[in-house]
């Protein structure tokens, strides 16, 4: 076990994620730190930000000590039984008086943590345990039957919290998993990419600043020739393909001059919040100007001048990357995206290495877990996609995200040491 | 593995690199986004960031003095702090809004009415002014609470102060804050400038504004100032790229204005309404100019209410109209000094014709014109006429000139049209001529009898006290003209000399010297003459000239007028008195004259005939 631990333990998984967290204390102290000579300007909740994750960081390092121990078989073994506490947990949430208007928070003991991460978890394991069955064919209509109902349970319930951003994780690590299952490629492209084409179109076409949208939707449009042509072998899908977006993307501007003028500002104010600075895209427009303003290598650590005046609103939570893409300019912004890389890539060739189908599973969900926040996430901060409050994994302020990223990372390297077992 | 088939590890492969091929798309995406951001587009989210970050706070720039022509201070500023309510701000904080107007004394109930009308009508959420001129209770008790009450703002601003009080107030002037109207028409104020809105102040505005300021500022997201802008930014940024640079104060205005002599004047004419000028026919230096009634310019100094405004503006004695400019009388019997003029020049009668005997009245017609003296004064020649003022001696004038006569004579001494003094609103008058009596009456309809009432000053004519006065200066000048005015340099707050008062004089050619010094020496007599109608003006020891007026005024008592200049040899002063509803201008106004010219020429206390 020593000896094995030493060779197989993927360092490339573990050197990133400390990295990660060690640059989301940094940015939090960055946040709570003024400068002599200002006057304070920041709340004094602010400035214990840094010592209060510090505490939820050594947690989180010991949960992932802990994940990296106990064999895999485990969890596959109580994955069912996982599922059913974390659902209980987040039913529980809607018996509590609410907090900010939304019912995402549960305190047990004086520890307060949000379900809705933890679910996360129980989401991956219970797919996983159920895909991994050999006679669970997913193009089986009964087996997608139940996948969808996994997910629709507690995708139901945290929509209703109301918390948009984290419920649209659980479509994401659905499909994903899916596909890894062996859902035909060809049914899986053509429900998403028309949903895809439609969102770039109204981007395109109604955006206020001078924008890249138009250009997105070219590029995405020749990567659909381009997977239709690769698919050319059944030309029927092919076509088929190629015709609906076409279509979207024709009649979607359509659609939308029947619309009323403020049906178009509302749905614009959701795809493009820069229209309306003061209002919803205030905080699109002050990252964005936080990041342009950084440059290319940045305003230096502490003093980002956004973050600093307080212009940046959730720069310690949910735009915490812009507050390191302002101080650290192009290359930490790209820097960060590149550690998460390493993760999500490292964590693809190990599902594909594992040598159990659970595990397997696992794995890809965790993978596809980290990618949807990191690019929603970022995507949100640069504006690319729209504003929903989905934190960034070990650097977005909070205990139960950084916890339960720290318990996947464990996960990950738990699988990395016994990967040749079934 | 017993019971599981080995997968089939190229199905696998195939998903991962379609996996991998997404998500570096995405992630290649981003980095190009962020390249756009970062690099291609940062010196504009830099500018953005910047001026998120930095206001450019306005240091609104002191206005220059306005100086007596020693130097003495006439207009001066004082700090005043104003109480400004920000409406976005109080939504937050409304049962705040009630503890802070307990505190401060202020009406809350009427405070809210206000802001609603104003957000109405301001919807950009700019503050309203609460108190113009906060009290030092009220001072303290926002400096210590600004915590608690962030929705009100202490503004320093400076205000006029007038440390003379109502001392030569409508020469001065008055200022107001600017209104949207002005804003727009011109396009380089900005709210809260205070503009010259009357006297010396609007004459010369241009030059007593100063230019503004500019100070750059760090603040937060809630507009809290937070330090100066060197603590992040270089001062060299802050000047080059954000314009910060200093306020500069407005030049000093001094004025030809003697303070000592317009105490006097002040003190000396204790008349309810009318005006006093006094002027050097040398160079149109105006020394003393009175307008009454009066009121105090200081009462600006607190902020006005509109109430306050409109109960002074629409004042039935009306305290802001300027009587040295804007006032139009008839000249009376001063305006026989024209008339003389205009017969002798036109060779109507020579110095020593003698008229048609004064009984007392003259029959025009079968009409009937009164002499003043009911006595008659028996036969006269034109100097006799003039020192006793013998209305039937200019009656049979007025009978031999015609409308035009008077009206090219007047127009040579300047009545009819503005002097050109530096004040605003200046009336010109009315100085009529043939065609205006046509227009007035309709042509053939109106007869000589007009130019009877013409010839001693009564009538159609109409003219202001400085007119009256700029008039007699000629005759002191023995046909000099000369543009009153009122500033006499102006210096920058360097003491460069930014402008001197420019003495225009206009030597009015077609006046004949001799029949102009030979009504200055029958203007002479009106003083020192046995006979004369001016002799309560004179002085032991000093050659006055000057002439009374008494004008009909049909809506109650007659207007005293006199009109002086001395010494009669090489005049230093001119001066012109008009006091309205006094009665006789030989018994009202011509000892108003003796006391002013014994105060400019004999200043010292025991040397004062009074």
């Amino acid at each position: 076990m020593a000896e094995r631990f030493v060779h197989d333990f993927d360092w490339l998984i573990l050197v990133p994620a400390l990295l990660l967290i060690g640059f989301g204390l940094l940015t939090l102290y960055s946040v709570g730190h003024v400068p002599d000579g200002i006057r304070e300007t920041i709340q004094p909740e602010e400035s214990r930000y840094f010592e209060k994750q510090l505490v939820r960081c050594g947690i989180g390092l010991v949960v992932l000590a802990i994940a990296v121990v106990i064999p895999f078989g485990y969890f596959e073994w109580t994955a069912l039984a996982t599922y059913i506490v974390c659902l209980v947990f987040l039913l529980a949430t809607f018996l509590l008086e609410p907090s900010r208007g939304a019912s995402r928070w549960i305190s047990i003991g004086g520890l307060r943590f949000q379900p809705s991460e933890f679910m996360k978890i129980g989401v991956i394991f219970l797919l996983a345990k159920f895909l991994s069955a050999k006679r669970n064919d997913p193009n089986n209509l009964r087996v997608l039957a139940v996948s969808f109902a996994i997910v629709c349970v507690p995708f139901l319930l945290i929509v209703k919290q109301p918390d948009l951003g984290t419920s649209l994780v659980f479509p994401a690590l659905l499909i994903a998993m899916l596909y890894w299952r062996g859902l035909n490629e060809g049914i899986l492209i053509l429900i998403i990419t028309p949903v895809i084409s439609a969102f770039l179109t109204v981007y395109s076409q109604w955006t206020l600043e001078k924008d890249s949208y138009p250009f997105l939707l070219l590029v995405f449009f020749l990567l659909i020739l381009v997977i239709a042509y690769r698919r050319r072998r059944n030309i029927f899908q092919s076509i088929v393909l190629v015709g609906m977006n076409l279509a979207v993307m024709l009649i979607v501007p359509n659609l939308w001059n029947r619309l009323q003028v403020y049906q178009q500002k509302r749905i614009l104010a959701f795809l493009h919040p820069e229209s309306d600075i003061l209002g919803a895209g205030w905080q699109v427009y002050q990252s964005k100007v936080a990041i342009g303003s950084g440059g290319f290598l940045g305003k230096q650590f502490l003093h980002g001048t956004q973050k600093l005046l307080a212009f940046l609103p959730e720069r310690h939570s949910d735009f915490v990357y812009s507050v390191i893409s302002e101080e650290l300019g192009y290359l930490g912004a790209v820097g960060i995206l590149v550690l998460f890389a390493i993760i999500i890539i490292r964590a693809l060739y190990l599902a594909t290495k594992m040598k159990n189908r659970f595990a397997s599973m696992a794995t890809l969900g965790i993978c596809a877990y980290f990618a949807f926040h990191v690019i929603v996430n970022t995507g949100m901060t640069v504006g690319l996609a729209p504003v929903t409050g989905l934190p960034l994994p070990f650097m977005s302020y909070g205990g139960s995200s950084m916890i339960v990223s720290c318990f996947l990372i464990g996960l990950l390297l738990n699988f990395s040491i016994r990967f040749h077992e079934y | 593995m017993p019971g599981i088939e080995p997968r089939d590890d190229s199905v696998l492969k195939a998903r991962r690199s379609s996996l991998l091929f997404l998500l570096l798309g995405i992630l290649v995406l981003f980095a190009l986004r962020l390249f756009h951001l970062q690099v291609i587009r940062h010196e504009y989210y830099e500018k953005l960031a910047l001026s998120n970050r930095i206001q450019r706070e306005r240091i609104m720039a002191p206005r220059g003095f306005i100086r007596d022509r020693e130097g003495a201070k006439l207009v001066v500023n004082v700090p005043v702090y104003q109480i400004d309510i920000l409406p976005a701000k109080v939504r937050m904080f409304v049962e705040r809004l009630e503890l802070a107007c307990d505190w401060l004394g202020i009406d809350v109930e009427r405070l809210k009415t206000n802001l609603d009308a104003w957000v109405e009508r301001y919807p950009d959420g700019r503050e309203m002014t609460v108190v113009q001129a906060a009290d030092k209770r009220q001072i303290s008790i926002l400096r210590e609470n600004c915590e608690l009450f962030p929705f009100f703002k202490l503004v320093m601003k400076h205000r006029r102060h007038y440390p003379e009080g109502s001392l030569a107030a409508h020469v001065l002037g008055y200022v107001g804050e600017v209104t949207d109207e002005d804003i727009r028409r011109s396009g380089k104020l900005n709210p809260g400038d205070q503009i010259g809105r009357s006297g010396v102040e609007f004459a010369y505005n241009e030059y007593l504004v100063g230019s503004d300021g500019v100070k750059v500022v760090e603040i937060n997201v809630d507009g809290v100032r937070v330090g100066e802008v060197d603590v992040i930014l270089e001062e060299r940024t802050a000047v080059e790229f954000l314009g910060s640079r200093p306020s500069e104060p407005g030049n000093d205005v001094y004025l030809t204005i003697d303070l000592g002599l317009q105490r006097s004047v002040e003190r000396i004419f204790a008349w309810n309404k009318g005006s006093v000028i006094v002027m050097n026919p040398a160079n149109g230096e105006i020394l003393a100019a009175v307008s009454r009634p009066v009121y105090d310019p200081n009462i600006f100094l607190y902020g006005m209410s509109e109430e306050q405004w409109k109960e002074l503006d629409e004042d039935p004695d009306k305290l802001l109209f300027n009587r040295i400019v804007q006032a139009t009388y008839p000249p009376g019997s001063v305006f026989k000094i024209v008339t003389a003029y205009a017969a002798l020049s036109n060779g109507v009668i020579t110095t020593g014709t003698r008229l048609k005997p004064c009984s007392g009245s003259y029959r025009f017609g079968n009409r009937r014109f009164g002499c003043w003296k009911p006595a008659g004064h028996g036969a006269l020649a034109c100097r006799g006429a003039i020192e006793q003022s013998c209305d039937v001696f200019f009656y049979q004038l007025g009978e031999m000139l015609t409308a035009d006569m008077f009206a090219s004579a007047g127009g040579l001494f300047g009545l009819g049209a503005k002097t050109g003094i530096d004040l605003p609103s200046e009336a010109s008058g009315i100085l009529p001529d043939n065609d205006y009596y046509n227009r007035r009456f309709g042509k053939g309809k109106w007869t000589k009898g007009l130019l009877l009432n013409y010839s001693i000053g009564q009538g159609e004519i109409l003219t202001t006290p400085i007119q009256i006065c700029a008039m007699t200066m000629v005759f002191a000048n023995c046909g000099k003209k000369v543009t009153p005015h009122l500033v006499r340099k102006i210096l920058s707050p360097e003491g460069r000399v930014l402008y001197t008062g420019d003495v225009r004089v206009d030597v009015v050619r077609r006046l004949d010297r001799k029949i102009l010094e030979f009504i200055g020496t029958a203007m002479e007599d009106v003083v020192s003459g046995d006979t004369g109608t001016g002799r309560a003006a004179g002085l032991p020891g000093l050659r006055i000239a000057g002439k009374t007026g008494t004008v009909q005024n049909p809506h109650g008592e007659d207007h005293a007028l006199f009109v002086a200049f001395a010494p009669v040899d090489d005049p230093e002063v001119v001066l012109a008195i008009v006091m309205e509803n006094a009665g006789h201008g030989g018994a009202m106004a011509a000892p108003v004259a003796r006391k002013i010219l014994s105060a400019y020429f004999f200043p010292v206390a025991g040397a004062r005939p009074e």
